[in-house]
């Protein structure tokens, strides 16, 4: 706990919680032009926004993910701090401090844009509300790709002081994961952003003679999701170690 | 003999099959300030932060403070020492108590800490100032209020005065130099510049393409330093022959002798009919030490 205070501590005027807020209400506004178009009350409304905001996710939670790894290692290799920070805790706790770090922010931000779902069909009237379990569900879902990519682009922002890298990987997963989103299943699990698709509960059918779209509900991806869990535990056990054995 | 703060046995550290260490042995006395010199590249700062456990020696042993460095202790020896290695640490969005205090707080320490380790090095009133807006000077203050944060036992300096102007430099030797009085602590401090490592230390180590040439006392490589008599007469040549001495830059030198030898070989030079011009006694400084062992000419 007291590594990851010092984190926060770190960010200190550098307005993370600011950006927290802004991605969120900035995923928020794209999906609210969706539920614009939905008649009050309609049936199925709830379902296109659950449908409609890991789209969204998949481009911009990946990017903030990014953004935040970078800046949270940015942070150290600015102030040439690791020297000194490693005379004084493990690599490991100060590895671990960070993705915490991200963890917090990730989740304070997904929850954000949970509420503000539950908020938008509410105050449309939507049919099919959902209720708090079915909420927690749906923001572990765009927890779990996000943290993932924060682990992928930790692993690269800690290697190189210049974040020209990780904010290039994190960019390149935002397009694979939206573009993973029209390739089979096969495709998109290759692609830590792919999950959010991967791990929605709903899905669309769009009848092209009668132009009717229509939304359904499908099972719980345990397995996408234990996959997932995998590729995640696996990014940082090997950054973890390379991190741990790093001479500076 | 006085306790060692850091002994070094066979420190060696290879990077690509090339020894940029080679097999160091580092014997730092505490209480002292250990100026430790060498030419750039000379693998000053690698031997530091194999100390400190920053970087893996490839061969070789390391004891601070008395207990062995492993991966295990090293958190737990590294409790008593502060270091500045290589350029100092600091978050330059944040003011220099806010700095300290993720220090502090990972040193455990109270609050008070701070106050006087900003005291200690002049900084306590930079108040809400960010440290982005810091001079070098400040900066590299910064970074040693940091690594005395706590009054550790032992504190590992890298080139502290890099970058400071004079006044700086003034301060940070008087500060170094004063540390072992103040505080108790002993000082590592490494420098490419003779001048500044003579003027803070007490003790010497010589590095020189990774290997220690010389180590010990500064006193002990003063006295080292050759005396000799420089001569110059109205014929060179015959007095050369006569006093045994080398030509040398336009004077004649002798090994040192005391006033009476003087007087017989300037009356040897008048009967042979050879005019003296002027007799100088010259001393080695310890730069010329410096350059012999760095040049590896030995002493």
């Amino acid at each position: 706990m007291r590594a990851l205070s010092l984190e926060f501590a770190k960010l200190r005027r550098k307005n993370v919680w600011l950006i927290c807020l802004g991605v969120a209400a900035l995923c928020l506004m794209w999906v609210a032009t969706d539920a614009a178009r939905a008649a009050q009350g309609a049936p199925d409304g709830t379902a296109s926004l659950l449908y409609m905001t890991p789209l969204v996710n998949a481009i911009v939670l990946t990017l903030f993910a990014a953004v935040v790894s970078s800046r949270l290692c940015e942070t150290d290799h600015e102030a040439q701090a690791l020297k000194e920070l490693l005379c004084l805790q493990r690599p490991g706790s100060l590895f671990a401090a960070k993705l915490a770090c991200s963890l917090v922010l990730i989740t304070a931000t997904v929850a954000l844009e949970t509420a503000g779902i539950a908020a938008l069909a509410s105050y449309k009237g939507f049919a099919d509300q959902v209720g708090i379990a079915g909420l927690a569900a749906f923001a572990a879902c765009q927890i779990g790709p996000t943290f993932t990519v924060a682990a992928v682009v930790q692993a690269v922002a800690l290697r190189w002081e210049n974040q020209f890298a990780s904010l290039a990987l994190g960019l390149s997963l935002s397009l694979a994961g939206l573009f993973s989103l029209f390739f089979p299943p096969a495709v998109q699990r290759l692609v830590p952003s792919g999950y959010f698709g991967l791990l929605s509960c709903v899905r669309m059918d769009w009848d092209s003679v009668a132009h009717v779209t229509s939304f359904y509900t499908v099972p719980f991806a345990w397995g996408d999701a234990a996959l997932l869990a995998a590729i995640c535990a696996a990014v940082i056990a090997v950054s973890a170690t390379w991190f741990s054995r790093k001479e500076l | 003999m006085a306790e060692l703060a850091i002994a070094t046995s066979g420190l060696t550290k290879s990077y690509g099959g090339v020894r940029v260490v080679d097999n160091v042995k580092l014997r730092v006395p505490e209480g002292s300030v250990y100026g430790f010199l060498g030419p750039n590249g000379a693998g000053k700062s690698t031997t530091m932060k194999m100390i400190l456990g920053l970087v893996r020696p490839t061969d070789g042993r390391v004891d601070v403070l008395g207990e062995r460095m492993e991966r295990k202790n090293r958190l737990e020896v590294l409790a008593h020492v502060g270091s500045l290695i290589e350029s100092p640490s600091c978050y330059k969005h944040l003011t220099a108590r806010e700095n300290l205090d993720v220090v502090r707080r990972l040193k455990g320490l109270p609050a008070s800490a701070i106050d006087e380790a900003l005291e200690t090095v002049g900084l306590a009133n930079t108040g809400k100032k960010l440290a982005g807006q810091f001079s070098l000077g400040m900066k590299q203050r910064l970074g040693l209020a940091a690594a005395l944060l706590g009054n550790p036992r032992l504190v590992l300096l890298d080139e502290p005065t890099n970058g400071l102007d004079p006044e700086g430099i003034h301060e940070m030797r008087a500060l170094v130099r004063a540390l072992p009085q103040t505080h108790g602590t002993t000082v590592l401090v490494s420098s490419h510049l003779l001048a500044e490592v003579e003027q803070m230390a007490d003790h010497l180590g010589i590095i020189s393409r990774g290997q220690m040439v010389w180590q010990g006392p500064l006193e002990r490589l003063r006295a080292r330093a050759r005396r000799q008599l420089a001569f110059r007469t109205t014929d060179d040549a015959r007095a050369a022959a006569l006093l045994g001495a080398s030509a040398q830059d336009g004077w004649l030198l002798a090994p040192f002798a005391g006033d009476e030898a003087v007087a017989h070989s300037s009356l040897a030079l008048a009967r042979a009919g050879i005019g003296v011009v002027r007799i100088e006694e010259r001393s080695e400084s310890i730069e010329d030490l410096f350059l012999a062992l760095t040049e590896g000419r030995g002493l």
